[in-house]
């Protein structure tokens, strides 16, 4: 594997490259990773089963392609602060459990069963840690700087399995650390495993399980002690594939004749796909509730209703975007930030990255909270990573290509049931689950049982018929 | 717990379509304490007001002339109540996001592009109060307006520090020409855009919102100097028909309303209204409109109502035009990410893409004042905040 010249521009027919362009892989191998972007996409796709009154099954993925397709590049961001957990708990206390190395109260099993500290809670596409060290001067640890990383976790664990020599050869680039081994990335030398065995040795310890399996949080330093690529159950490729389907119906309202778009929340709380069933619709108002959802589900539907096919872009990604990232919001001493410590990544050119490190290098005397947010005319020490969520942009870039628009009888209609969604209600399950998190934040000597969060929006059916069968 | 009146957060609140904005500043000493003495004299002047009770006239219930009035609080008072290491003070995020004290000609914030008039030296809306009124007829605002000056006069606690009036267009455009909020956010989505979480750090302002104020001068030279092709690509919309723009290969194209509809806010122009989402550097430049840039984030979207303005300043007279930029929002950081943003509007103030050889339109917008406010929820008990001002007392 080596360094991709990603100026040059290939074919959409080609198939997906490796996210970002950032590697360039053999034909082989690349041709394995196209094959993990599809199986994302028809693990997505098994969701949209037919139930009473929906749309039959062959419809659900007419206006969402595996595969790169031809056609005009659309922007789709968000902001990739948790918006559940600000809605749940307010800012204050999503800040910190956010940036917590620890968060108490969580008793060790389900320490060891979440990922670490308030990562667990970063379900936005875009997962960080903050690295300390240790100020000789105050003999306090401090926040030295932030590592951000918006990696797919599917990437990794096809080179997990498939190459483990490159997987090895990238840690140690993008962690910038020769030392790290495979001991801790698989727990064990892979090499004489099988590809199967490499991938469960590496879910295990660095990438954790995805929303289908019974629930493993990584134990190994690359995604405990620092963000080597996104690692939350939620988080996945074929989440972003799901959202993306959901949102590619054709629903309209009919009003005076007419077929018109329906309101985004119309589509959370009456999807003809889902309506059937209470539990579903349940967990979608959850979803509504967020930043990365309800964004990619509204570009997706708009697309649909005017008959329009999307796909991801190549290369494949959930990208930071430098024209997005309100850089100037940080200063130090009065003036603006060092360049070193403003460093885009994976790939180093071009505006859109999937690694972001904000803070200064270890040789640097000055610390993260050296430096000043100034968002308003008021400065703030920058503390974490929760503020510079603040001031980012991540997405994955989608293309749109024209179809024939859909005739009448090809919409489904949406009429307006299920009610409304406020986001934030103490009665959401969302909310109901975070309710113990906020109260470990705020006394965090006071002993409180956390429970592991379950991320399950995907699956809806089989994870329910999983806890049908536990029960 | 509801939102204050003032603020057409569900399709029944409608405000009307005349506005004032007032700003008060706390006098020398005045405690937080006092500060609410006094909004509670002004909530039962309007109170009665509301009722057709005008001084000492006898009620005219007839007259009331629609009038609603909104109470809420700017950094300032915090801030300078407190100080903002205080370990408990209230709205830690609204500091946060606070306009600054005004350079001339300076940025509104640290960094953007929007800027403020060379003649403005005190920004009259970093003010420890704002009060918003609106109604249906000029005699209900202005004689609240007036009864809010005589009051304080009389008072003397608090001290005003801007008032601006404005008025809502019958034809929903704008000075620009081009129709206002056309895509403005509608429906069931409005409310969770408008309204501070339940769960909110603030426990006085849960189900209430922010409000973000700018005073913003329209430079009608500038900007009729431009075409009407150049101001559609600035805008992004059509300028007759208010339909949004879309790019077709590295054309232009207009998308004609609806069949038998004349206007575009008509509900079968729902998909005219609203753009497809184009890239910054589209070809066609369409990625560097106004409107585009203010929609690259839906999550972050606002809720606006704004009031246009024309002022008459000077001796000979010279007619000023603008916009009183009114929105609301569950976070002040919805507003402060779309001044700062580079890909918003934080490196051209209204819009233009020198990338995609797009025309910039600098000089077009000068603000004479910039306020965020948090606004409280209605109360039943009259001055919604009281508690607060109370809270602030016992902190302080």
């Amino acid at each position: 594997m080596g360094r991709r010249d990603h100026s040059s521009r290939r074919a959409a027919t080609d198939g997906y490259r490796t996210p970002g362009a950032a590697d360039d892989l053999d034909a082989e191998r690349l041709a394995a990773w196209q094959q993990a972007v599809e199986q994302a996409y028809q693990d997505a796709l098994s969701e949209f089963q037919p139930q009473d009154g929906s749309p039959p099954a062959e419809r659900a993925g007419q206006y969402v392609s595996p595969r790169p397709i031809q056609g005009r590049e659309i922007p789709l961001t968000w902001q990739p602060v948790p918006r559940q957990l600000v809605g749940c708990l307010g800012r204050r206390r999503a800040r910190a459990i956010c940036d917590a190395d620890e968060v108490p109260g969580l008793d060790p099993k389900a320490a060891k069963d979440t990922l670490a500290g308030g990562r667990e809670w970063h379900n936005e596409y875009c997962e960080y840690k903050v690295i300390r060290r240790h100020d000789d001067k105050t003999g306090r640890l401090r926040p030295k700087r932030v590592e951000i990383t918006t990696e797919l976790r599917e990437y990794w664990v096809f080179l997990a399995r498939e190459c483990p020599e490159s997987l090895l050869s990238l840690a140690r680039e993008v962690l910038e650390n020769e030392k790290v081994t495979y001991d801790d990335l698989y727990g064990q030398n892979p090499v004489e495993l099988t590809p199967e065995k490499r991938q469960e040795a590496f879910v295990r310890v660095s990438a954790g399980s995805d929303v289908r399996d019974p629930r493993i949080a990584p134990c190994g330093p690359c995604n405990r002690d620092r963000a080597l690529f996104m690692c939350h159950p939620i988080n996945g490729l074929d989440d972003l594939y799901f959202i993306s389907l959901f949102g590619a119906q054709p629903c309209a309202r009919r009003q005076d004749g007419e077929l018109l778009p329906v309101p985004l929340m119309r589509l959370f709380l009456d999807n003809p796909w889902f309506r059937a069933s209470a539990d579903d619709v349940r967990q979608l108002r959850d979803t509504y509730c967020r930043n990365a959802d309800p964004s990619a589900a509204a570009v997706a539907y708009a697309a649909a209703f005017a008959g329009a096919r999307v796909a991801l872009a190549d290369p494949p990604g959930v990208y930071l975007r430098e024209e997005d990232f309100d850089l100037m919001a940080l200063r130090y001493r009065s003036e603006p930030v060092d360049e070193r410590w403003v460093r885009w990544r994976r790939p180093e050119t071009g505006t859109r990255h999937q690694r972001l490190e904000v803070g200064p290098r270890d040789e640097d005397d000055a610390f993260l909270d050296d430096i000043d947010v100034c968002r308003g005319s008021t400065a703030v020490p920058l503390t974490g990573g929760f503020q510079l969520l603040e001031l980012l942009s991540v997405g994955p870039q989608v293309v749109a290509e024209p179809l024939a628009a859909p005739s009448p009888q090809d919409f489904y209609l949406i009429e307006g049931g299920g009610g409304e969604v406020r986001c934030g209600s103490r009665t959401s399950d969302v909310c109901r689950q975070l309710a113990a998190w906020g109260k470990a934040i705020d006394a965090p000597d006071a002993s409180s049982r956390l429970a592991v969060p379950r991320w399950r929006r995907r699956k809806l059916r089989s994870t329910r018929d999983d806890e049908a069968s536990h029960s | 717990v509801t939102q204050q009146e003032g603020i057409g957060w569900h399709p029944r609140a409608r405000p009307g379509p005349l506005f004032a904005l007032l700003c008060l500043r706390r006098s020398g000493d005045t405690s937080p304490e006092g500060l609410a003495d006094v909004l509670a004299g002004l909530w039962e002047t309007y109170d009665r007001l509301r009722e057709g009770i005008a001084g000492d006239l006898p009620p005219e219930l007839d007259y009331a002339g629609g009038l609603q009035r909104l109470v809420g609080f700017g950094p300032r008072l915090f801030d300078q109540a407190l100080g903002i290491d205080h370990p408990e003070a209230p709205a830690a995020e609204l500091r946060e996001c606070m306009f600054g004290p005004v350079a001339a000609g300076g940025p509104v914030l640290p960094g953007t592009a929007l800027r403020f008039a060379d003649t403005v030296t005190d920004n009259g809306a970093d003010a420890d109060v704002v009060v918003q009124l609106t109604g249906d007829t000029q005699a209900a605002l202005t004689r609240a307006v007036v009864a809010t000056q005589r009051q304080l006069a009389g008072d003397g606690r608090a001290t005003l520090s801007g008032i601006w009036f404005g008025y809502r267009r019958d034809d929903r455009r704008s000075w620009l020409g081009f129709h206002d909020g056309v895509d403005n956010v509608n429906g069931p989505e409005r409310i969770n855009v408008v309204e501070v979480g339940p769960q909110a750090d603030d426990r006085w302002l849960r189900g209430g919102t922010y409000l973000a104020f700018l005073r913003i001068e329209i430079d009608l030279d500038v900007w009729e100097a431009l075409s009407r092709q150049e101001q559609e690509l600035a805008v992004g919309r059509d300028k007759h028909t208010g339909g949004a723009l879309n790019p077709a290969g590295d054309e232009v194209r207009r998308v004609a309303l609806a069949a038998g509809t004349t206007s575009v806010f008509a509900r079968a122009n729902l998909p005219t209204r609203e753009p497809g989402l184009v890239d910054l550097d589209d070809p066609t430049g369409l990625g560097g409109s106004h409107v585009q840039r203010t929609r690259r984030h839906p999550n972050l979207r606002i809720f606006r109502q704004g009031y246009e303005y024309l002022e008459v300043t000077g001796n000979p007279p010279v007619l000023q035009t603008g916009l009183n930029f009114v929105s609301f929002q569950s976070s002040p950081g919805r507003v402060i990410g779309m001044l700062r943003s580079p890909s918003w509007l934080g490196t051209d103030s209204f819009a233009g893409s020198s990338q995609a050889g797009f025309p910039q339109v600098p000089d077009l917008l000068r603000v004479h004042a910039a306020g965020m406010f948090a606004v409280p929820p209605a109360s039943d008990d009259g001055l919604p905040g009281r508690e607060m001002l109370r809270d602030l007392k016992r902190l302080g």
